[in-house]
Order: structure tokens, then C-alpha cells, then sequence
């Protein structure tokens, strides 16, 4: 596992592309940031009938924007939602392709099957690979914080209650999800010995599962209470003063969970390319 | 009694039904060049994949250096793959590609240095492999898979997409290598320098390991070639495959075709026969492929 690791990360390092990859997922997380902002305070010019057309139902779930009431959308409180929500979907999308290519990489270069030819189990080439998502989503988090920081100190972002030091702990919690999304990914590239279906196949797990409940409601009438599913949409959403101590023993145990699921799946299934 | 370095025992593998490899039992011998030949699609690639562990869902026993702990003597095998279609990150100077397989076999870097020695890459070593020709980075490969000084080398399709000064230079290469104590197992198609090479033959026809000979072997048979002058070369091969199942056609000439088998000499009247000769080692190889030697 130790030489695992050690050529893993060297070829995380060698790879200056990917360090540059890096550097321009935070970069652009920032832009994404004030973009989102600006975007979001059009909400105010948006009719209010506009928003009749939605009101029918008392919750949204619409992917990555996550509504628990329409009434929200003329909150102020709700353009930081928003701007969090989407600042970090624009992140999580960023540090996936960044996994994405990094693994992706592996395949097409052959690493992987020297590393497996060369004796090393695939349940030891999961865990690598999750540990090196890890290293990346911290390095991004970090960056992506440092941007962030920048922009509010420099008065971009100006709404009420706004702390660094509230955005710190949703970070961590985000960084915790991030993980077990990357350990997640690492676990079906393994399995399916190739990366992009694999990464694609998490985006769309990810992403339609959270609309999954709305489009049954709007479309066939299916309502579901998926209240109780909140817990994880809300550790997956950096909103301001929700960290809680209990969103962290979640996140902790969702993380565990993802790496025993995954470590279980490369070990038990036999995926064919 | 020599030392088995790869031991198959009835290994089988079949993917959504369809019978990749049945029941392939073989065995290579310590200082073999083992080749193990057959057309394109005979499942020789996948038994290699399978002796790596990339492959899972095989049956039968596979012992490597006479163990059955086999992730653990993967580390004594180095490995090329795909060897006709190598893709390396072009970004990377081939000596730190070297370096990274340092880390991965846990050898000092300086393994590195003398692997690229070793087949003669150290002058281009430092520069980014997407400037290397073909032949450049089938030798980085090689010394890749030479890294932590493996017992076995095992090289997919070394022969594929070289030209000929460069296929003289793999054979050399993969000589001095096996003098200086490595086993090796091969894959082609290219007969021709397998019979340089090899001092043992595996042929595969459709999954089934069908026959296994070697250099003194193929000399000392005495197999009838029967010479036969035709018009339309490529239609008279494409007949003996079709019309004569058990015959076995091979272009000698630019209007002469040699059959081989049981009744060699009872063509149609477009074949006018011109005599009979021995065949070749070549000639035996290529008929054991074709899936009609006997």
C-alpha cells in the first residue's frame, strides 16, 4: 500500500497538467462565485406570478438547488443560498473532473493494470485511489476557501450574517462529502476498469437522485416525504450556520460507509470492461 | 527437473457465454522465450491478462514460480501490454516514467538508469515521450516492465507496427535479455521472427491451446508441402479455406500456392500441381494457427 501511494502521488505531482488543472478549478470556483452572485440577485427583478407558477408544491428539489419553500426566493437570506449552493456544485463539479482526469489518466496510460499486474489487489488500488481523491479535494478546498476568502474581503459578497469563519466549518463538511464522492467514483472506475462511464455514472447518480423526488411529484404525482433525505442534501449544500456537530457525525459515517461499500463492491463484483 | 516459471492448469474463461479460452493448459520453463502464437482474436492477449490478474472471472489453477500466492510472485513478472498500440503519457521524460515504476516495484531509482541502459534508451531517456518514434517507446516499455529485475518478462505483441530494422533490434534485444537469466513469454503473430527467437511454441486456435512444439521439433517433421501453380493467387487461397477444410493454403510464389494436408494433391483441375517440398518450420506454424494441423 505504502509504494502504492508513494507512485500514486508521484503521479499526481509529475503530471504538471493536473497541478495546473488544479490551480484553474479554483480559479474558475471564485469566478463560478461571483457569477452565481450576480445571477442571483436578478432574482429581485423576477415577477412575482413568475413565481406563482411554482407554488403549487411546498418543496424543490431541482438537483443542485434545493428548495424548501418558493417563499425563499424573495428571502435575501436566499441569494447566499443559492450563491453557496451552486458555488459548491460548481466545485464539486470541478474537483470530479479533476478525479476524472487523474483517473482517467491511469486507464488510458496503462498505470492501472501495471499496478495490478505487478501483484497490488484492486481493494488496495481502490483505497489508493481514494486517498489520492482526498489529497485533491483538500487541495482544491483549500483553494477554492483562499478564492473565496479573496472575494468577500473584497467586498463581493455583502450579505447579512456572512462569516468566514460560518463558511470554514460548511467547508470541511463539503470537503467530508467531497471525499466519499471521489472515494465513490475511485470505486466504480476500478470496477468498471474505466474511468469516464464510471465518472459519468456518478454525475448522473448524484445529480438525478436529489430530482429524482421532484420530478415524481411534478410529473406523475408520486409524492414522497424525502424530508428525512434532507440530511444528506443538506451535508452535500454549504449553507451558512448549518454545520452542526450532528452534520458532521453524518458526513463521518457516510465517508466510512462509502469507503467499506466501495472497498466491498472492487472486492466482490466482477465488472467486465 | 527444470522449474515451471508459469504453470496453466485447464484455465477457461467465457464472457456473457461466449467461450473466450477452454481448458488452456500449459507450462513455461525457466530461461524459455516461450511464444505463444495465433491469429488475431485467439485469446492469446487474454491468457496473458489472465496470468496478470487483469482478467477475473477465469476458471482452472494458474501457479506462477510454482506458487499459488499469485499476487504476491506478480512481482516478479515485468510486463508489456499491448505492445502494437502503446500509449504513454507523453508529458512525462521517459526516465521518470521509469522512476515511477521504481516506485511502484519499491527498486531504488537508480533501477531506473540501468533499465534504460539496458535497452539502449539512455540517450533519448530525458526527453518527454510524446517526441519518441514507435520503436523509442516499445524500449521504454520494455524497460519498464525491467524494472525491479523481474524473472519473467511477458511482452504483448513486441513485433506489431515495427519495421524490419526495428524488429531485428527487438529480437536482439530480447536475446540478450533472456541470456542474462530472464524468462520470457511472448504473444505475435509474426512468425517469421518468432522462429529466430522462440525456443518454444504455444499455439492458440479460438480459445483451445492446440498445439505446443519447438525449434528441433518443427525441423526434425516431415510434412508434405504440395506446390500448385494458379492464376488468381488470392482466390485460389480464398477457395482451399472454403471448399477444402482440411487443407491448408499458402502463398509461395506470385502464382504458386503450397497445400498442406491429407490430401494435398486431389484439387480441381485450375490447380496444376508443380511438385512437393518440406515444409517449413514457418509453414508448420502457420497451419498449426490456421486451426487444420494436426
Amino acid at each position: 500500500m505504502k509504494r502504492l501511494m508513494s507512485y500514486n502521488i508521484s503521479r499526481m505531482i509529475l503530471t504538471a497538467a493536473f497541478l495546473a488543472f488544479i490551480a484553474a478549478s479554483a480559479v474558475t470556483a471564485g469566478i463560478s462565485v461571483y457569477i452565481i452572485h450576480t445571477l442571483s440577485a436578478s432574482f429581485d427583478s423576477v415577477s412575482p406570478e413568475s413565481f406563482e407558477a411554482f407554488r403549487s408544491r411546498d418543496a424543490y428539489n431541482f438537483g443542485v438547488v434545493k428548495m424548501y419553500s418558493l417563499e425563499e426566493l424573495r428571502n435575501p437570506q436566499f441569494r447566499l443560498m443559492v450563491t453557496n449552493i451552486l458555488g459548491s456544485s460548481g466545485m464539486q463539479v470541478l474537483l470530479s473532473l479533476t478525479v476524472c482526469k487523474l483517473i482517467t489518466d491511469e486507464f488510458r496510460f496503462g498505470s492501472i493494470y501495471k499496478v495490478i499486474s505487478k501483484g497490488c489487489g484492486r481493494v488496495q488500488v481502490f483505497l489508493s485511489y481514494a486517498a489520492v481523491s482526498a489529497i485533491i479535494t483538500a487541495a482544491v478546498s483549500l483553494t477554492y476557501l483562499i478564492s473565496f476568502s479573496v472575494f468577500a474581503k473584497a467586498g463581493g459578497i455583502s450579505f447579512e450574517g456572512f462569516s468566514i469563519g460560518e463558511f470554514i466549518p460548511v467547508l470541511l463538511l463539503q470537503m467530508f462529502m467531497l471525499i466519499s464522492f471521489g472515494v465513490f467514483a475511485a470505486a466504480v472506475s476500478v470496477l468498471m476498469e474505466k474511468a469516464l462511464p464510471a465518472i459519468m455514472f456518478c454525475f448522473v447518480l448524484i445529480f438525478a437522485l436529489p430530482g429524482t423526488f421532484t420530478i415524481l411529484r411534478l410529473f406523475f404525482g408520486v409524492d414522497i416525504e424525502y424530508e428525512g433525505f434532507f440530511v444528506f442534501s443538506r451535508l452535500y449544500s454549504m449553507q451558512p450556520g448549518t454545520a452542526s456537530a450532528g452534520d458532521f457525525i453524518c458526513a463521518v459515517i457516510w465517508l466510512a460507509l462509502s469507503i467499506a461499500g466501495g472497498a466491498y463492491l472492487v472486492k466482490v463484483l466482477k465488472v467486465r470492461r | 527437473m527444470e522449474k515451471s516459471i508459469v504453470q496453466a492448469d485447464k484455465v477457461s474463461l467465457s464472457i456473457r457465454g461466449k467461450t473466450i479460452l477452454d481448458s488452456v493448459s500449459f507450462s513455461v520453463k525457466k530461461n524459455d522465450i516461450f511464444a505463444l502464437i495465433g491469429h488475431n482474436g485467439a485469446g492469446k492477449s487474454t491468457l496473458i491478462r489472465i496470468l496478470l490478474g487483469l482478467e477475473l472471472d477465469h476458471k482452472g489453477k494458474i501457479m506462477l514460480f510454482g506458487s499459488s500466492e499469485l499476487e504476491k510472485m506478480r512481482m516478479n513478472i515485468g510486463s508489456a501490454l499491448d505492445m502494437d498500440n502503446l500509449v504513454l503519457d507523453p508529458k512525462l521524460k521517459g526516465i521518470q516514467y521509469l522512476r515511477e515504476m521504481c516506485l511502484l516495484c519499491g527498486a531504488p531509482k537508480s533501477e531506473a538508469d540501468e533499465a534504460a541502459r539496458l535497452v539502449g534508451a539512455e540517450s533519448y531517456a530525458g526527453n518527454k515521450i510524446g517526441t519518441y518514434s514507435f520503436g523509442m517507446k516499445q524500449r521504454i516499455a520494455i524497460a519498464a516492465a525491467l524494472i525491479g529485475k523481474p524473472e519473467l518478462l511477458i511482452l504483448d505483441e513486441p513485433f506489431n507496427g515495427i519495421d524490419p530494422e526495428g524488429m531485428k533490434s527487438m529480437r536482439m534485444l530480447i536475446h540478450s535479455l533472456n541470456r542474462s537469466g530472464v524468462t520470457i513469454l511472448l504473444t505475435s503473430h509474426i512468425i517469421p521472427e518468432l522462429i529466430k527467437l522462440a525456443t518454444r511454441f504455444g499455439v492458440v486456435h479460438s480459445g483451445r491451446y492446440t498445439h505446443e512444439t519447438d525449434p528441433g521439433e518443427l525441423s526434425a517433421m516431415n510434412i508434405k508441402k504440395y506446390i500448385y501453380r494458379t492464376d488468381d493467387l488470392d482466390l485460389a487461397a480464398h477457395r482451399i479455406d472454403n471448399e477444402y477444410p482440411t487443407l491448408f493454403g499458402i502463398p509461395t510464389g506470385s502464382d504458386r500456392i503450397g497445400i498442406i494436408g491429407e490430401t494435398g494433391e486431389k484439387l480441381d483441375s485450375s490447380f496444376v500441381y508443380c511438385g512437393t517440398e518440406k515444409a517449413t518450420a514457418e509453414d508448420i506454424l502457420l497451419w498449426y494457427m490456421s486451426g487444420k494441423g494436426r
